[in-house]
């Protein structure tokens, strides 16, 4: 009879299964993937001077660092997605998000090196500066439409059939649920290349991926929990909402992603735990808890975060090492998921 | 006299400085289809020192790789720099500082009562003791920096003053030099011929000189001057002797290594001209490619101008060199957000 161990891994997936069935997809090459594993050696340093005690290792996962205008984790997603559209053979597209969207960014680039028309209809803070990821859409040829978010949709279809119209063939992104997933899909190959990275840097202890309740982290726990890995995850929330509807649309993207890849297990809500003490007041508003993370890590790492989503990522970190609740057995991984541009949106909250 | 070096010989002479890893090496060689298709002329392709990955990214990341390893060695305990509002050394000195935990002081000229933005902003994240010059101050910078210095200095310190010095003026040719080595190897794998390079007429591109030369290659280099208070000739050339002694390289400049363009700075540094601003939308526009408004968009302006006008062979390889800078765009975004072509 075959030990144990050798019975987990031939019940668990292969990463040359999940490979594969990447490559099946249909792919629009945007992004300079492989993204660095580093270490934040005097992160840990400072920390322990304050007496704050740190697991042996703390990494971080370089996603700001795709190349794609400005980077970020969504270059990797929206490989897939523009392969998506391509494939659907719209010549216009037409997308809906916040003033403070860095997806909206994403896909701007995505369709100005596709050649595709490209409508962001920018929801609420109407009046605030054209800056951030909103300048850069600009700048890759984006149109641009303002309004509060409650006639957003009615923008979008009003647009829809102007396209129509003329004779064109729009596509609006949050209508199509494959948009819905792709996310987690570009994760599933994040999953692959850590994997690699764990392996050459000697790492086989146990992880916690460390990040924010989305897309992202979801698919590397999916991975993970689909290959017999012993990586955990802790999801920081980085707007106001019930923790257990962050579950249930993760169980529920988890499960069609399975069912896509062929996997075995799909997520449920003790796959990820949900951190909400450090969200802050509202979506975009950055509490100073998370604006003492981000010069934490400018002066320790030399390293950038943003006030939206990493730097609460890292306030959740910080408190959480503080408060002594990280088994520091594990290995701490932290995804930075880039959206660099948006610091500068929040130039005011820096100025003392 | 061109040397011929091997990629390792040439290599060699590079590995006798001390080196640290800070930046992520080596960057993207990619083309640009789209320009490429636009503008109907020789092939574009874009090497991305944008991607270096320290604070936003930029070429300097190379060269602190060398810098910062030579001050710490030496034992200084604190680095001031001197340099205006806008610079992208600022912040990537602060970052690189910070790196090995090294104390870093800020004298930035023409910055007081200007908005913190761009550079300015990151230079505060990464905690930079910042000294911020009014018009009157900045022009004796040099001595505020050497009453700072002195100070330091009755305290104990051991502070390093960049300006002095003569490395950091000859570590970003050094950092192109190994850009250099490793072009090359990207160039042949997409078995790129008649390589003509453009870029911003400073330290970077002679770096690549300098590699091309030592290693016999006949790479062309087209040099933007995107400052006018600083000559190229008055901070490159006078340095060849330098450069020999310290890369042990029996590399010199001449004029005629670099074809040099004025015609683009406008009304100087910092200021960017409407041709400026339409070749940045046309980078973003065609591969997604972002240049900032003060150093890239120019060069960026001036290769759409010069295929435009005939001046490139069809069929050169134009390989634009995307040093960094940005933040920067954030610092003119009213102006970006507002511009119509």
């Amino acid at each position: 009879m075959a030990p144990v161990t050798e019975q987990i891994v031939t019940m668990a997936v292969t990463k040359n299964q999940i490979q594969m069935a990447l490559e099946n997809l249909p792919r629009f090459k945007l992004s300079h993937l492989n993204t660095p594993l580093e270490t934040l050696e005097r992160l840990k340093q400072d920390l322990s001077e304050r007496g704050i005690s740190t697991p042996d290792r703390i990494l971080i996962k370089r996603e700001d660092a795709t190349g794609l205008a400005f980077g970020g984790n969504k270059g990797r997603h929206f490989e897939f997605e523009m392969g998506h559209i391509l494939e659907g053979g719209f010549d216009t597209v037409i997308n809906i998000n916040h003033y403070h969207s860095n997806q909206a960014r994403f896909l701007a680039a995505g369709c100005a090196k596709a050649g595709l028309k490209y409508h962001i209809i920018s929801t609420d803070m109407v009046t605030a500066p054209i800056t951030g990821n909103l300048l850069l859409c600009k700048l890759m040829g984006a149109v641009i439409h303002r309004t509060p978010a409650e006639y957003g949709r009615q923008m979008a279809e009003k647009i829809f059939s102007d396209v129509v119209k003329d004779g064109g063939n729009p596509y609006i992104l949050p209508d199509d649920p494959f948009a819905d997933i792709m996310g987690m899909i570009g994760f599933l190959e994040t999953g692959l290349e850590l994997e690699k990275q764990f392996e050459s840097a000697g790492i086989d202890g146990p992880v916690q991926l460390w990040g924010l309740t989305g897309r992202s982290i979801a698919g590397l726990r999916l991975y993970a929990k689909n290959r017999g890995l012993n990586w955990q995850a802790t999801a920081v929330q980085y707007s106001p909402g019930k923790i257990e509807d962050f579950h249930k649309i993760t169980s529920r993207r988890s499960s069609e992603v399975a069912e896509m890849f062929d996997l075995k297990y799909s997520l449920n809500e003790s796959d990820i735990t949900v951190l909400e003490n450090y969200r802050g007041p509202a979506y975009g508003e950055p509490d100073e808890e998370v604006i003492n993370a981000i010069r934490l890590l400018g002066k320790t790492e030399g390293l950038i975060l943003d006030p939206n989503y990493t730097g609460k990522a890292m306030s959740g970190l910080i408190g959480e090492l503080k408060t002594g609740q990280i088994d520091l057995n594990e290995t701490i991984c932290f995804i930075h998921s880039g959206g660099l541009p948006q610091l500068f949106a929040h130039a005011d909250k820096f100025t003392e | 006299m061109t040397p011929n070096l091997t990629r390792k010989q040439l290599q060699e002479h590079i590995d006798r400085f001390p080196r640290m890893q800070i930046a992520h090496l080596p960057t993207p060689l990619e083309e640009m289809p789209r320009l490429t298709k636009k503008l109907g002329g020789p092939n574009i392709w874009i090497k991305r020192e944008d991607m270096t990955g320290l604070a936003y990214g930029g070429n300097k990341a190379r060269h602190y790789e060398f810098e910062m390893p030579h001050i710490a060695d030496q034992g200084y305990d604190v680095m001031i720099n001197i340099m205006d509002y806008h610079s992208n050394n600022a912040r990537m000195t602060g970052a690189a500082a910070n790196k090995i935990g090294m104390r870093y002081i800020l004298i930035l000229k023409n910055a007081a009562n200007r908005i913190v933005q761009g550079n300015l902003l990151v230079d505060k994240i990464l905690g930079a003791e910042l000294h911020l010059l009014d018009e009157f101050q900045s022009n004796d910078a040099e001595g505020y920096a050497k009453n700072l210095k002195e100070q330091l200095e009755e305290q104990g310190h051991k502070p390093y003053l960049i300006q002095d010095h003569l490395f950091p003026r000859i570590v970003g040719m050094i950092g192109f030099v190994q850009a250099g080595i490793e072009m090359l190897e990207q160039i042949e794998n997409n078995n790129l011929k008649n390589i003509h390079i453009i870029g911003v007429a400073g330290r970077s591109l002679c770096g690549l000189i300098i590699a091309a030369k030592s290693m016999g290659l006949d790479w062309k280099f087209t040099g933007v001057t995107v400052n006018y208070d600083v000559p190229l000739s008055d901070y490159i050339f006078q340095h060849n002797k330098d450069i020999q002694e310290i890369l042990g390289l029996p590399v010199t400049f001449e004029e005629n290594d670099m074809q040099v363009l004025d015609q683009y700075v406008g009304e100087g540094y910092g200021v960017m001209t409407p041709q400026v601003a339409e070749a940045i939308h046309i980078a973003a526009q065609t591969d997604a490619i972002i240049c900032d408004p003060n150093y890239t968009g120019t060069v960026m302006a001036a290769l759409i101008d010069q295929v435009e006008e005939g001046a490139f062979n069809n069929d050169e390889t134009i390989i634009f060199l995307h040093t960094g800078g940005l933040p920067a765009i954030f610092t003119f975004a009213d102006q970006l957000a507002n511009f119509k072509a």
